[in-house]
């Protein structure tokens, strides 16, 4: 078990920062995750905790000590890939022993492991085969298992579920949770899939450009997101972006009041999510775009002067593209940011009384 | 049914009629030639006149015997393809390994590597004459330049100096080969699998044995079955350089039958040797078809 910490770390591929002054720190026994869009620069981070690269600037640090220095072999991590990576020449239970051969481990306290962490994921019946003869959610298993064999103080997780069908995936979720729960160890986990980030961390850091967005817990993120990119980021249906003014402590969009604030005056950008979005009588006019039946709910899209948003509705909707509709949205759940730097704005929201009604804000 | 088979039946000549060509033409360039020198191998012949007179198995026991030639040359044979080979493939994994890395003028080297295996034997044994050469070769008067040697060295006119020329010219000449070959294979190899040995404590010497070679094994088992097969029947490259010689130090199997053939004029042992030559490369190629099998 380890804490981890990064200062000001920093990767340069050529002229290019791929990785930018990124600081954060998780104590021991986190289950962080590195979330971000392709080429954010997530999986070079996860490559430089594991030594795999050398930051071009920055420390790293497990349990406050340095470790830029220190090769791969000696840093005590084990990190499952996206692709497994498993040594195709090798049976599952080579595979499996190989970190702890390549340690002097014995044979028989090889072969004793080996049993143990086969046992603890299922995979006893698969020792003789080699990789190629195993499906893809066994592969991982094997991977994961020659992680685990060694018991090493910090596992790092490349994308590893990306490759899996979703029902397998959402299987193998709950098993790395549980796992994580089990053994306690530190877990770095790289996804681009806010889902998996938001389900199974205790810490998210999410990552765009190569520059640290925002660190938290996953219903921080969620709840308080600390910028734009964030709050489009995470969340599915992504977070609808509407202009706003403020003025005299009134939000105004498309011309309607939608709630009382505490922001400056002048122009901002409103984040509203789908399931704070009432459609009925009152509000702001719209025309509905687009309806998807997801089973449980249903997903509509209305546009109008204000631009789009998205409100989760009831299985039972039965609006259809074209009809005409009023949404409004619970004023306290609104998301203000900056209209340039798209910023978070730390004005709370609030319903407005008086001439607007809007009584169906406290339905939801 | 019936109009099927009866449309089969009317067809039946259609399927022999579309092989006859090539039956034909393999019959031609295949066996008759093999047929001709197997009846030409129980001949005693003169080259000149084509005159024979049969002699049974005779040509068989003379190169078997006592006073034959074949399990000589035999052991030439083996030991030229043996250490050249070996040579070839140390040389070109090590190069393969290294143009497999981001090196300075990558593209430019693996072209430049290919070299040896494209220019003309012919053309690269007068080069390496040259070279050897005991009055004016550059290998001698360098190492004498840097007194290494106090005088010229006989490279291809005495033992075993010149079955070590031999040796040394056939591996410069043919592992490009092995070169290509494994390259292409290296470049399949997925970064991941190092980055995973590095993890799992795997120094530089532990990788090589346990991802790369692994992964090259394979191809690498075909190249040395076929380089085994063609070092085996090589001719142009030895003949050149040493002709054989000294006396018949260099003489491999190919040489021989060259030498019984238009040298001694016996074309009936010639032959002989030839047969003799083929059912060894008869092994060679069942090894062959037995590894691509176990494979597959």
């Amino acid at each position: 078990m380890a804490s981890i910490a990064f200062e000001g770390l920093t990767k340069r591929f050529g002229t290019t920062d791929v990785v930018r002054g990124i600081d954060l720190a998780v104590p021991s026994g986190a289950f962080l995750s590195l979330l971000g869009p392709s080429g954010c620069g997530k999986s070079t981070l996860l490559r430089m905790l594991a030594g795999l690269e050398d930051p071009s600037e920055g420390r790293i640090l497990f349990d406050g000590e340095v470790v830029n220095d220190v090769p791969p072999g000696r840093r005590d991590i084990a990190m499952v890939f996206q692709s497994y990576a498993l040594y195709p020449h090798m049976t599952v239970a080579q595979n499996i022993a190989y970190p702890l051969r390549k340690r002097g481990v014995k044979r028989a306290e090889r072969d004793a492991a080996v049993a143990r962490v086969a046992a603890m994921l299922q995979l006893d019946a698969l020792l003789a085969r080699r990789p190629r003869e195993l499906s893809g959610g066994q592969q991982q298993r094997v991977a994961l298992g020659r992680a685990l064999v060694r018991d090493p103080r910090i596992f790092l997780l490349d994308e590893p579920l990306s490759n899996l069908d979703a029902t397998l995936r959402s299987l193998m979720r709950s098993e790395l949770v549980a796992l994580h729960r089990r053994i306690g160890r530190t877990m770095v986990y790289v996804t681009h899939d806010q889902l998996e980030a938001m389900t199974m961390s205790t810490h998210v850091a999410v990552i765009d450009g190569g520059v640290l967005q925002q660190f938290g817990s996953p219903a921080d993120v969620y709840r308080r997101p600390a910028n734009r990119m964030v709050a489009g980021f995470i969340g599915t249906p992504a977070m609808a972006f509407l202009d706003g003014v403020v003025a005299a402590g009134r939000l105004l969009v498309a011309g309607e009041v939608v709630a009382a604030t505490g922001a400056a005056d002048g122009a901002v950008t409103v984040g509203v999510r789908a399931e704070d979005v009432t459609i009925g009588d009152g509000g702001i006019a719209a025309r509905v775009s687009h309806v998807e039946a997801v089973g449980h709910e249903t997903l509509v899209t209305l546009e109008g002067g204000f631009g789009r948003v998205t409100a989760r509705a009831a299985a039972d909707c039965a609006l259809v593209p074209g009809d005409a509709a009023a949404w409004a949205a619970r004023a306290e759940r609104l998301h203000l940011f900056d209209d340039r730097s798209g910023v978070r704005l730390d004005a709370p929201c609030s319903p407005v009384r008086g001439p607007t009604p809007r009584d169906e804000q406290h339905d939801g | 049914m019936m109009a099927a088979t009866a449309k089969l039946r009317g067809d039946g000549w259609l399927g022999p009629l579309l092989i006859a060509p090539v039956v034909v033409v393999l019959g031609a360039v295949i066996g008759y030639p093999l047929f001709t020198a197997l009846a030409l191998s129980l001949f005693e012949v003169d080259t000149p006149t084509l005159r024979a007179s049969f002699a049974g198995i005779g040509n068989y026991a003379e190169l078997l015997g006592p006073g034959g030639r074949f399990w000589p040359a035999l052991g030439v044979t083996l030991v030229w393809t043996a250490a050249t080979l070996a040579l070839q493939v140390v040389l070109g994994v090590a190069m393969a390994l290294l143009l497999n890395r981001d090196l300075w003028l990558r593209s430019l080297a693996r072209s430049l590597v290919l070299f040896p295996y494209f220019v003309s034997t012919v053309v690269a044994v007068l080069v390496w004459r040259w070279l050897f050469n005991d009055l004016f070769g550059l290998a001698n008067q360098g190492l004498m330049a840097l007194g290494v040697i106090e005088a010229p060295i006989d490279w291809l006119g005495t033992m075993p100096n010149a079955l070590l020329s031999v040796i040394v010219v056939g591996a410069w000449k043919f592992f490009p080969f092995v070169v290509i070959a494994v390259l292409a294979r290296l470049q399949t190899i997925p970064e991941s699998l190092y980055d995973a040995a590095r993890l799992d404590g795997a120094g530089a010497w532990g990788r090589f044995r346990d991802v790369t070679l692994p992964q090259i094994g394979e191809v690498l088992g075909i190249v040395v079955l076929l380089r085994a097969i063609w070092d085996f029947k090589e001719f142009d490259l030895i003949y050149l350089l040493t002709g054989g010689g000294p006396v018949d130090a260099t003489r491999t199997l190919p040489l021989t039958v060259y030498q019984e053939a238009f040298g001694l004029n016996r074309m009936g042992m010639a032959a002989a040797y030839a047969v003799a030559m083929m059912i060894v490369m008869l092994g060679f190629f069942v090894a062959y078809r037995l590894a691509v099998r176990g494979r597959s």
